[in-house]
């Protein structure tokens, strides 16, 4: 029943946005509590939608929508679709929005009006296109959400537009995921007019008979997957399209934590979720999906290690474990990654938030400004702290549970070894670089220079709540009692059946703990106990500390194949533009020019010369009508007879 | 036989007439050649049997066209300049052009069978009568048409009033 | 050999043809004229030969024997007219050209 109002859950916030736009863009209050009430309420309805999922979990999606553009049998919805997938991101998107829209109250209270409204204003927009992207039923509609949230995420990295590296992190932002989006469009195109339809439901039932069609094959459902998946990289920040995902830092923190750590990015892990029934039928899909979340989880995670900057190391970090959540995926853990997921969404909120209580407190992103912060903001250490160990996979926290449903996962995987390596190379880094964090911000002595003052309860409140998810929210899906694995996942898979509380694996949850703990006693010698220093290491380890430092080359790399490749193609393309098609136009024109010019002789102006041209069509004209004529022509042949007889005659 | 002959000289001579005429240089030598011309046409006509049209031709070609031209000559100077030149620069088309169409004229000619039969020619009356009565309305007309000649002759040629 | 129709025609084509190329040619206007002239004389001839020769009983449109000469009465006739008008026209363009050679009245040219 709920299901039929689930419509409102987006009409809500999208409702706030065009109400702010118009109405209340410069009344700060007025604009901040129409948004806030807005996701309140898309939050109390999805609560709704959860609750009918769950008192009927295995019954079919539900579905309703209407068709929007129809041409001939070529037909474009726009639709709800609900599964429990759908049910249980409703819930964390609109919670964790809802959460971190009261937290910007405190947060930007410091901005003028107009500009407070506005940030509210973007806010309801990208929940109302977050929460539709969720709930849509087909490509259409979820490639239209998916441009909006780049929009919002632009609006929003850009928000401070006066400052300019805010302005060329957005743009760049937008840029980098637009080339995942071609490749997505392009997936869309091709299996959409393979299936005559756009919606995933039917597409699913198509799936295993086209894997049969010899025709069709699997090579063919390989190559969607593959492009749809183009998507997912670029929203997601994989390899190699994470480059914007640092520089989206530059965003107002509650920004951050919203879009970038807790809902768009999941939108890449989301879609490969929705449509993973074309990923199952397609092995090496899958395995391209593996290897490039494993990349991304080894890469980001290095390079977290020596970051400065507080933002910085938790993008990182997001980049990373949405790496891991690919990864948890490609090897058919359906279960595992979206259970990541969820409390990731919920723990790295919760970081951020307490990373921008710090900098909001400091006016300073810089790590090393910080220190002892545990002191004096109580609030935001503990909850921090929590987070931390969430995110480090220490039991009884939810990241726990989660990292070791895909621990087990890819423990389980047959061969490609290589993955199980980075999966646990990744919790050991990933552990380090978090405490290495904690250590340095909320421990030891204070470095900077004016004191720190913890944050209003607007702030620490949503802080607190955040935390008791980030601790808690992992009991839904323990090995023991998987309820989380019953209500969401993917069936059929023999993956699946392999890991879904078959047998606990005691050795991975083993190592996984020991890294865990290894990677923080690291840290603890490192920046708590100062036993080693850090800036020994890095003398020590110059040439690895340089390549990190540098992230790996990666911008540069781009900035050189855009100035170089793109450029020259550019180039090219502008020559084949002007000289040669340009030029054919031109040469249209020349030659009509020049037969103008050539034929204006004609015109002599004298008389004769024209009686010339009229003698000669004349002849030409009873040349034509004579030789038309048979008689004619054997006519003329006889005064040639009468000559030659003539002659024969007269001889 | 008589006339055979006749035809031939009176052949000969307009052809001869004809052709220096239109190539001399002086254009008063080649007016008189025309008259030549003309003379040579009504020979030709009485040869034919047909008197009338002859003297009608000697009147009217020689008695009054020819001599127009003359006074026209002789009123547009430039009789006779040895510099320029008598003819324009398509004399080699004209001249393929007019053997071509020369060519093509005699065999069109032979190759069509004439109805021909030997009668006798018409007489003046008959002649005055056929005029006055079924060709009375394009007598009429051309009567019209030299009138507007005349007019538009006079019209065209007269000195502009200043 | 007897004279007979077709030598009267071929004399009137060549005759034709003779004041074609002095059309054609003749840079003075009053040449042009001339070379006109001499192409009427050999349609009259033409139709002078027709009324002579051609056996008018039998073709359509009723007999007129006398039609070939009538024909030509009214050909003369309007070859005078146009040869005032056209003289006309050559003195007019003598006041205005100083000169009446053809091929330097081009004023239509391009």
């Amino acid at each position: 029943m709920a299901l039929n109002y689930s419509w409102l859950i987006a009409a809500f916030p999208a409702a706030a946005f065009v109400i702010i736009s118009i109405l209340t863009i410069r009344r700060r209050n007025i604009s901040a509590f129409l948004s806030i009430l807005g996701i309140f309420l898309s939050f109390i309805i999805s609560l709704g939608v959860l609750l009918a999922r769950l008192s009927n979990p295995q019954a079919p999606p539900f579905e309703m929508g209407f068709d929007w553009i129809v041409i001939r049998n070529f037909n474009i919805q726009l639709g709800i679709l609900i599964d429990n997938l759908t049910a249980m991101m409703l819930i964390v998107v609109s919670l964790v929005a809802f959460l971190i829209q009261v937290y910007s109250a405190g947060y930007m209270g410091e901005e003028k009006d107009a500009s407070f409204a506005r940030y509210y204003a973007y806010m309801s927009l990208f929940a109302a296109s977050m929460l539709t992207l969720v709930l849509c039923n087909n490509f259409v509609q979820i490639y239209i959400t998916w441009e909006l949230v780049g929009l919002c995420s632009y609006l929003l990295i850009g928000f401070w537009y006066q400052k300019k590296s805010a302005a060329d992190a957005a743009k760049k932002a937008f840029i980098v995921t637009r080339f995942g989006d071609l490749g997505f469009l392009i997936g869309i195109i091709i299996i959409s007019t393979q299936a005559g339809t756009f919606n995933f439901l039917q597409i699913g039932n198509l799936i295993p008979q086209w894997a049969q069609d010899p025709s069709i094959g699997i090579g063919f459902i390989t190559i969607c997957a593959i492009l749809i998946f183009c998507g997912a990289v670029g929203k997601s920040a994989q390899f190699p399209l994470h480059i914007w995902l640092p520089d989206a830092m530059e965003g107002p923190t509650p920004v951050s934590a919203l879009i970038h750590a807790a809902t768009m990015v999941a939108a890449g892990v989301y879609l490969v979720a929705r449509v993973f029934v074309i990923f199952h039928a397609s092995p090496a899909a899958l395995l391209v999906v593996a290897y490039i979340g494993a990349i991304t989880a080894l890469i980001a995670a290095s390079i977290a290690i020596v970051q400065n900057d507080i933002k910085r190391v938790l993008a990182y970090s997001t980049i990373s474990q949405l790496g891991y959540m690919m990864l948890a995926l490609g090897v058919g853990g359906y279960t595992a990654g979206t259970f990541h997921l969820m409390t990731h969404a919920f723990f790295k909120a919760l970081l951020f938030l307490c990373a921008g209580s710090a900098i909001h407190a400091l006016h300073t992103n810089d790590m090393w400004e910080m220190g002892g912060l545990g002191k004096k903001m109580r609030i935001t250490g503990l909850t921090c702290l929590a987070g931390c160990l969430a995110i480090a996979g220490i039991p009884p926290f939810s990241g726990f549970w989660s990292k070791d449903e895909i621990l087990t996962v890819v423990w389980n995987f047959p061969g490609h070894g290589i993955l199980k390596v980075v999966a646990f190379a990744v919790v050991f880094m990933t552990a380090f670089y978090m405490f290495r964090m904690y250590y340095l911000a909320f421990c030891g002595e204070f470095r900077g220079k004016h004191e720190p003052h913890e944050s209003p309860a607007v702030m620490t409140i949503p802080l607190i709540i955040l935390a008791f998810f980030a601790i808690f929210v992992g009991f839904v899906g323990t090995p023991c009692a998987n309820y989380f694995g019953d209500f969401i996942s993917f069936a059929p898979s023999e993956t699946e059946a392999a890991t879904a509380g078959v047998h606990i694996n005691y050795a991975a949850m083993g190592l996984s703990l020991i890294l865990a703990i290894m990677g923080i006693l690291l840290a603890y010698t490192i920046y708590r106990a100062k036993a080693i220093s850090e800036e020994a290491l890095q003398k020590r380890y110059r040439t690895i500390y340089l390549i990190l430092e540098k992230k790996y080359w990666m911008d540069e790399f781009y900035c050189w194949m855009v100035r170089n490749v793109l450029f020259l193609m550019g180039k090219i393309s502008a020559f084949i533009d002007r000289y040669i098609i340009d030029g054919i136009v031109n040469v249209v024109g020349w030659a009509t020019k020049l037969a103008g010019i050539g034929l204006r002789y004609e015109q002599t102006g004298l008389v004769q010369y024209y009686a010339l041209v009229i003698v000669l069509g004349a002849i030409m004209l009873m040349l034509g009508l004579g030789l038309l004529d048979q008689s004619f022509i054997l006519n003329i042949m006889r005064p040639f007879q009468v000559f030659l007889d003539w002659l024969h005659g007269g001889i | 036989m008589k006339q055979t002959i006749l035809f031939y000289i009176f052949a000969l001579l307009i052809i001869v007439s004809a052709i220096l005429t239109v190539r001399m240089r002086n254009i008063f030598h080649a007016g008189l050649f025309l008259i030549l011309t003309f003379v040579g046409v009504a020979g030709l006509y009485i040869t034919l049997d047909a008197e009338f049209i002859a003297g009608v031709q000697v009147l009217i070609y020689v008695g009054a066209i020819a001599i127009l031209i003359l006074f026209a000559v002789m009123l547009t100077q430039g009789i006779y300049d040895k510099t320029q030149a008598a003819t324009n620069k398509q004399q080699f088309g004209a001249l393929v052009l007019s053997v071509i169409l020369l060519v093509l004229l005699v065999l069109i000619i032979m190759a069509t069978e004439w109805i021909t039969g030997n009668q006798a020619a018409p007489s003046i009356s008959e002649l005055a009568i056929d005029l006055m009565r079924k060709f009375a309305l394009p007598f009429e007309i051309v009567s019209v048409v030299l009138l507007a000649a005349l007019l538009g002759a006079v019209v065209i040629a007269r000195k502009e009033e200043k | 050999m007897m004279v007979g129709l077709i030598h009267y025609l071929i004399l009137a084509a060549i005759l034709f043809c003779i004041g074609l190329f002095g059309v054609l040619t003749r840079r003075n206007a009053i040449g042009v004229l001339m070379g006109l002239e001499l192409m009427f004389n050999a349609v009259n001839i033409n139709l002078v030969a027709f009324s002579r020769y051609i056996n008018m009983s039998n073709l359509p449109g009723g007999q007129i024997a006398t039609l070939g000469q009538i024909f030509t009465i009214f050909i003369i006739t309007i070859a005078a007219a146009e040869a005032v008008v056209g003289l006309a026209l050559v003195i007019c363009i003598y006041r205005n050209f100083r000169g009446i050679n053809v091929d330097e009245v081009n004023l239509m040219k391009w």
